[in-house]
Parts: C-alpha cells; sequence; structure tokens
C-alpha cells in the first residue's frame, strides 16, 4: 500500500511537465503553421509579382516581334527577349492560310462608299437626309479629321465620288451627287465641315449613272456619267458642261482633259443603256491608263494613246464576267445567251475576237474579275472569292461585290454587302491573309514562370505585303 | 502514523520553475510568432497593392511606347490605407528599344518593380 501511494505520487508530478511540455508542442505547432502560412503567403506574392513581370516580359517580346513581321512578314527563327529578369522566347509553332479579311464599315448594305484617301467617305440614307463622312483604315495614316455631312436627298438617290488616289491640293476630299431623273445637285466636302455645292445640274441619276472627282485644268470637277453622255460639274466655277460620247461609252477624265471632246448633241435614236463596270487599266502596256466600258449589251475599249476606240456587241448576249486577265491575254469579256451558253471574246490589236475558255475562266464567275499575285479575284458562286489558278483552291472571302474601286491606292478593292452592312475587301488579289501561332514561354533562372500561345493575323496592305494586323494571347 | 507515509501534494518548487519556465519559453516565442505573422502579413497585402498600383500605372501608358521626351516621374498614391511612392522612368537604350520602369515602394518597406520594353 505505502508502495503503491509513492509511486502515485510520482507519476503527479510527471503529469504536470507532460501537460506543460504538450501545451508547448501544441504552442509550437501553432507557431510553426502561422509561419508555413505566412511563407506561402510571401510566396504567392512573389509569384504574382514575377507573372507580371512575366506577362509584361511577353508583351514586350511580342511588341519586337511585330516590329519584325512589319519589317519583312517574316521572322527568320525565335524571338527572344530580357525583360525585368524574365527572359521570354517567341517560337513559331503554325502558319496557316486565311480568307482575306473585310474592313467592316458599320453602314447599311444600301449605303455608299468612295475613296477619300487615306480614309474612306461613307454615306447612309436616314429617312430623307444622307449622312457622309469619312472613317479611317487600318494600317494607313489618319485621314484629315471632318464631321458628319448632312445632306438633304428628298426620296431621289445619291452618287459619291471621290479621287483617285491623292486628293488635289486645296480641292474637296470627296463629292456627293443628290438627285433624280430630272436633275440633281452636286456637293463637294472640304474638311472639316465645308460644302460646295452646284444646284440645278441638267443631268439625270438614273440606273448606271457614274461619278467621279477628278481635276480638269486645274479646277476640281465632278464628272457624272452615263452611256452615251456626261456632264462636267466644276465646283470652283459652279459651272456645268454637257459632255457626249459614243454608245457603249460614256464620258471620262483622261491625263489629256475629258474624253471625247466636242459639243453636246442628243441623239434622240440612242438607246441610253446601263453601264455596269468601268475600268481603268492599261491594256496595251505603254504605261498609260486605257478605259474600258462594259454595259448591259456591249463592251468597249479605249485606247488613250491612238484615241482608238473598239466595241463589241453580240446580238442576245449580254456581258457576263470580264477582267484583264493573263488567261485571256489582256481584256477578256465572257458573253452569256439567254440559253445558258457562253463564249469568251478577247481584245486584241485588231478588235475584240473569239478566245478559248480554259481553266480558271471555266468557272462561273460573275461581273469583274481581278487578278493579281494570289491569283483572280470576283464573285463566285454567289460570294466574292480568290481562286488559285495553280491549285485550283477557292479562298471564299464573303460578301456580294457592289462595286470595284481602289481605296487605298494599292489595287482593285472590292465593296461588298454582306447581311450586317458595307464591308471593304482591300486587296483580294493579291493573296490570301495568314495566321501565325507563336509559343511564347517566360523563364526566370531557368523555371518556366509563364507559357502562352500568340495568334497573329497578318494582312495585305496596299503593297500587297502581309503586315501583322492583330495579336491575341492564348492562355494555356 | 510513519511519518514517511504522509502523501505529498502538490508540485516540487524545482517542478515549478521548470514547468513555468517552459510556458514562458513557449508563451514568448508565441509572441514573437504572432508579432511577425501580423507583419508578415501586413507586408503581403501592402505588397499586394504596390503591385496593383503598379501594374495600373504600367498599363495607363497603353500598348505603344510612352511619348517623348523621356525622364522619371514621381508621385505619392494613397491606397488602402497607406502612402505608396510611385516612380515611372522612361529611357531609351541602344537599338531604339524604349524601357519603361515602373517601381512603387509600400509602407512596410520593400519595392515592387515593373518592367516594360517597346521595339521601334
Amino acid at each position: 500500500m505505502t508502495m503503491n501511494s509513492r509511486l502515485l505520487t510520482g507519476r503527479q508530478r510527471g503529469a504536470a511537465l507532460v501537460i506543460a511540455l504538450t501545451a508547448s508542442s501544441v504552442v509550437l505547432l501553432s507557431a510553426a503553421l502561422l509561419f508555413g502560412y505566412l511563407r506561402s503567403m510571401l510566396d504567392d506574392q512573389q509569384e504574382l509579382e514575377l507573372l507580371a513581370q512575366a506577362r509584361l516580359s511577353q508583351e514586350s517580346a511580342a511588341d519586337r516581334l511585330e516590329r519584325l513581321l512589319a519589317g519583312t512578314g517574316v521572322s527568320e527563327g525565335p524571338v527572344e527577349v530580357e525583360v525585368g529578369g524574365v527572359v521570354t522566347s517567341l517560337e513559331q509553332l503554325s502558319e496557316v492560310q486565311s480568307p482575306p479579311g473585310l474592313v467592316r464599315l458599320g453602314i447599311a448594305a444600301d449605303g455608299a462608299a468612295a475613296p477619300a484617301f487615306p480614309g474612306v467617305s461613307v454615306a447612309e440614307r436616314s429617312s430623307d437626309t444622307l449622312f457622309v463622312r469619312v472613317l479611317p483604315l487600318a494600317g494607313m495614316p489618319s485621314p484629315p479629321s471632318t464631321g458628319s455631312f448632312r445632306i438633304p436627298c428628298g426620296q431621289g438617290t445619291f452618287l459619291l465620288a471621290g479621287w483617285r488616289g491623292q486628293p488635289a491640293e486645296g480641292g474637296p476630299l470627296f463629292a456627293v451627287a443628290v438627285g433624280d431623273r430630272l436633275g440633281c445637285s452636286v456637293y463637294g466636302m472640304e474638311p472639316p465641315d465645308r460644302a460646295i455645292s452646284v444646284g440645278g445640274v441638267p443631268f439625270p441619276l438614273v440606273p448606271g449613272t457614274l461619278a467621279s472627282l477628278d481635276s480638269v485644268g486645274g479646277h476640281a470637277c465632278v464628272l457624272l456619267a452615263s452611256e452615251g453622255r456626261g456632264a462636267l460639274v466644276d465646283l470652283e466655277e459652279g459651272s456645268v458642261t454637257l459632255v457626249p460620247s459614243p454608245p457603249g461609252s460614256c464620258p471620262a477624265v483622261l491625263a489629256g482633259g475629258v474624253w471625247p471632246g466636242g459639243d453636246f448633241v442628243e441623239d434622240p435614236a440612242l438607246r441610253h443603256g446601263e453601264i455596269v463596270d468601268v475600268l481603268r487599266v492599261d491594256i496595251d502596256s505603254d504605261g498609260r491608263e486605257d478605259m474600258v466600258w462594259i454595259s448591259d449589251s456591249s463592251a468597249a475599249a479605249l485606247f488613250s494613246s491612238t484615241g482608238i476606240l473598239f466595241s463589241d456587241r453580240l446580238p442576245g448576249r449580254s456581258p457576263g464576267a470580264w477582267g484583264v486577265l493573263p488567261q485571256t491575254g489582256g481584256l477578256g469579256v465572257r458573253w452569256d445567251a439567254p440559253d445558258g451558253s457562253s463564249a469568251w471574246r478577247r481584245l486584241a490589236w485588231g478588235g475584240f475576237q473569239d478566245c478559248l475558255s480554259f481553266g480558271p475562266l471555266l468557272r462561273n464567275w460573275s461581273g469583274r474579275i481581278v487578278s493579281g499575285a494570289g491569283g483572280l479575284a470576283g464573285m463566285l458562286g454567289g460570294s466574292l472569292a480568290l481562286l488559285d489558278p495553280l491549285t485550283g483552291s477557292v479562298t471564299d472571302i464573303g460578301g456580294q461585290v457592289i462595286s470595284w474601286t481602289d481605296i487605298d491606292g494599292g489595287g482593285d478593292d472590292a465593296l461588298v454587302a454582306e447581311e450586317e452592312g458595307l464591308s471593304l475587301s482591300l486587296n483580294p488579289a493579291a493573296g490570301p491573309d495568314l495566321t501565325q501561332v507563336w509559343s511564347a514561354v517566360s523563364t526566370r533562372d531557368g523555371r518556366v514562370v509563364l507559357s502562352r500561345r500568340l495568334e497573329v493575323a497578318m494582312r495585305r496592305g496596299a503593297d500587297g505585303a502581309l503586315r501583322p494586323e492583330e495579336m491575341e494571347w492564348i492562355e494555356g | 502514523m510513519d511519518r514517511g507515509m504522509i502523501p505529498r501534494r502538490g508540485y516540487s518548487l524545482a517542478e515549478t520553475f521548470m514547468a513555468s519556465g517552459i510556458t514562458l519559453v513557449v508563451l514568448a516565442a508565441l509572441c514573437l510568432a504572432t508579432g511577425t505573422f501580423l507583419r508578415g502579413q501586413r507586408l503581403v497585402a501592402s505588397r499586394r497593392t504596390a503591385l496593383a498600383l503598379a501594374s495600373d500605372e504600367m498599363a495607363s501608358w497603353g500598348a505603344g511606347p510612352p511619348p517623348r521626351p523621356f525622364g522619371a516621374r514621381n508621385t505619392v498614391v494613397r491606397a488602402a490605407g497607406g502612402s505608396y511612392s510611385v516612380r515611372t522612368e522612361a529611357r531609351e537604350e541602344p537599338g531604339g528599344v524604349i524601357v519603361l520602369e515602373v517601381s512603387v515602394s509600400s509602407p512596410p518597406g520593400g519595392l515592387v518593380d515593373l518592367e516594360r520594353k517597346f521595339y521601334q
């Protein structure tokens, strides 16, 4: 019994130390946990700071890549940059062709667009008022800033006219004709918001009427033209001169002045057809711009150096597709008959003559076909498309071509109507765009901090060269 | 009764000293740990705010290079109950590389640096 009491007392004493040590252990463990938590918070924060720097390093690398691609269109080998202690390496993974991009103009499909170099003028009707403004084009210098011009247009029709290339010094940036079958008014728009107007122009705005802005005798003039006749409106003097032209053509301003010269004599027997397209191209390779007119029933070409006009008309047939193409050795026109048959004819030195149709010419083109380094572009199967004549592959661009014009000074651009409204396809014949995918890996002291992919959309500029337009980061 | 048989109740003085000593040491360690943790927590929160300020400052320059002439700018920003010193410096390096550097010093100490390069 005595022994048991002593033993019990000894255990009690030991228990005090055990309790103290246990409590201490718990407290020390808690402290260790606190330190561990604090360590992880600090590590997380350091990681966040490193990640922020890695993103900036990748953006810097993308900036360098953009400069390299903008210069030559290609980057030879990987791109490596070091920013804030983080090294980012960009390496190309893939490159795929993509359809030439469309530039959405943000106006309804019944609007109009014309060159206003280096931008584009757009017109849109709202009730009985026409709103016209100038939009900038991506990759081009900013155009002069203008407000939105408001022109009363009633229920009539309107035409928008722009310069071919650089606007004349001090002249209007673009012009607008508003009217109907009885006559029209012409407005020249000068930035920022000045409008010169010439009213009471005795020229009907009918389907097939074309408008262009030119410099004649040092004066800015608007030429309104339809088959067989035209009206030259001098915006500076306010005068109007009526100009005749042979059937199948319409007046035009050439290097030597207004073609053709002479007094206007209305021919009551002349049936005024509808000019559906006008091409200004150097057909005879003499370095001078020649004229081609395509109407609903005829084709005509004027060699500007000689003044010789060739005209072609096939009874019962109408032009279905045309263009200055390598496959036709110059200007070629496909004549369609109501029974579905068709035949290509080409312009030779002696005039138009039959030619063989083969390869790309056998496709179901409609309207103008333009040729470029990337192939042939035009309306194919109901929408704008690019055909590679070597492989036969067709790249659908989309939209329906309303007209062809040179907006950016780099060749034929198509104004197309889509469900969303009017869009521009800039130099579609220059070839397809490209989409490149690059891997971006950022490291610090050999450890990978951030890994992403960079998608680079390469678009063709006015010179046909590919340049990066959009860059998008893809996480993961 | 045998004197030696009297049961001993409670702890001895030495035992009490030893237990108290251990407890005091542990409590001191706990106080230190708690203090350090709280300071560390303030530091992390402050660096987080500093990082947000540095990122905002960097983003405020946009995607393009900073306009000329280059130089340094110092501002003081009050945020999250503290006062932060923001230094922004743009300089040109050989090869037409423009460097934009943002440094934000947080009140408990420490510097958050971000750097971006622009190529021309």
